[in-house]
């Protein structure tokens, strides 16, 4: 009945206890942000429990959402806090010394359009904990440096440095698949 | 930015990641959000009961006879206004001594004259009182409502006298 209803609608009803549209956005939004809660707290079994927690708080608040077409955004900023308050609790935030990487790997004009994204997955996946938090936040969730600066209690420039580390190790993941 | 970075970048949409949830998270935030509701309903309920004892309390408080201050006899002097509240005491009383015995035995059925008795002299009473009330009080009317209340005790002592010899005569 709701499969076809676009976001803003399905957001309206659920606004109104309709639990059938409640269970549309979770059907359309867990799997996604199951994955970008895996890759920030490491843990399937802890993303499962803050995505959960942050769906409870997201229907609970969701009569204050003014702009019902901009819940995926909404909803996303939740799912990242819930993590990151985690993060920041389970101070799961280890920065990772970065020099012996940053200074043994030299970036040279290879060509990449070879590479399975499945790989560059795997590889992120692998990452240790800070950097992967910076890489997903960063490239793929499209964040601020200062933003996740901020979400981590860390400096601009140590976000910067993590990011380029966590770089530099999926690029030498990938290659060793490559090779 | 590097090219493994631009790479990266063009081909981010395949980099995001899904992952299934497990079966039980949906009746989990379900049950969740059921709690949260009942909650709420418990709060609102309690919140009802509140405003609801407080406005009775408030109304009990409000609408109750102060008796020194609206007792009519009170209005014309105090000392009149004392031997009124005594009076009252006393009926209070008795009322309450014939109550307990006819709810006790069963008793509801006798004593109907004296009963009609006293409602007459109640009638009277609210006569008095407003009299008073828009005329101001004199020694007649004083008199009168003392009277009243002697009428009142005297007929609930009877009263009392008959109902505890039916009750002496039955338990013989």
């Amino acid at each position: 009945m709701h499969n076809n209803l676009p976001i803003a609608q399905l957001v309206k009803q659920a606004q109104r206890q309709n639990q059938l549209a409640q269970l549309e956005l979770f059907n359309r939004f867990s799997g996604q942000m199951l994955g970008l809660s895996c890759r920030i707290v490491g843990r399937q079994d802890v993303a499962e429990d803050l995505l959960q927690e942050a769906f409870v708080k997201a229907f609970k608040q969701l009569k204050s959402l003014k702009e019902p077409d901009r819940f995926a955004g909404w909803f996303k900023r939740i799912v990242v806090n819930q993590c990151m308050n985690h993060v920041n609790k389970q101070n799961l935030m280890e920065l990772a010394d970065n020099h012996t990487v940053l200074n043994s790997e030299e970036e040279t004009d290879e060509s990449y359009n070879e590479i399975d994204v499945s790989v560059i997955n795997k590889a992120i996946d692998e990452l240790p904990n800070g950097c992967r938090q910076v890489l997903v936040l960063y490239l793929i969730e499209e964040y601020k440096h200062k933003e996740i600066a901020e979400m981590l209690n860390v400096s601009v420039s140590t976000v910067k440095s993590q990011y380029q580390y966590g770089l530099k190790l999926v690029r030498k993941k990938v290659k060793e698949v490559l090779v | 930015m590097n090219g493994f970075e631009k790479y990266l970048q063009t081909h981010k949409k395949g980099l995001v990641k899904e992952v299934t949830p497990n079966t039980a998270m949906w009746s989990n935030i379900q049950h969740e959000l059921k709690k949260e509701r009942q909650q709420k309903k418990r709060y609102f309920y309690a919140i009802a009961a509140s405003v609801a004892i407080l406005c009775v309390v408030a109304g009990s408080i409000w609408f109750s006879p102060n008796q020194q201050e609206t007792l009519p006899l009170s209005a014309y002097s105090e000392t009149y206004g004392n031997i009124e509240k005594a009076l009252i005491e006393d009926v209070d009383y008795k009322s309450a001594q014939v109550a307990n015995i006819m709810v006790a035995n069963n008793y509801s059925h006798v004593n109907k004259s004296f009963n009609a008795g006293i409602k007459k002299l109640d009638a009277a009473y609210i006569n008095y009182k407003h009299i008073v009330e828009s005329n101001g009080c004199d020694d007649v009317i004083m008199q009168l409502i003392i009277e009243n209340y002697e009428r009142k005790l005297l007929l609930l002592e009877l009263m009392y006298d008959e109902l505890n010899k039916i009750h002496s005569y039955e338990n013989a």
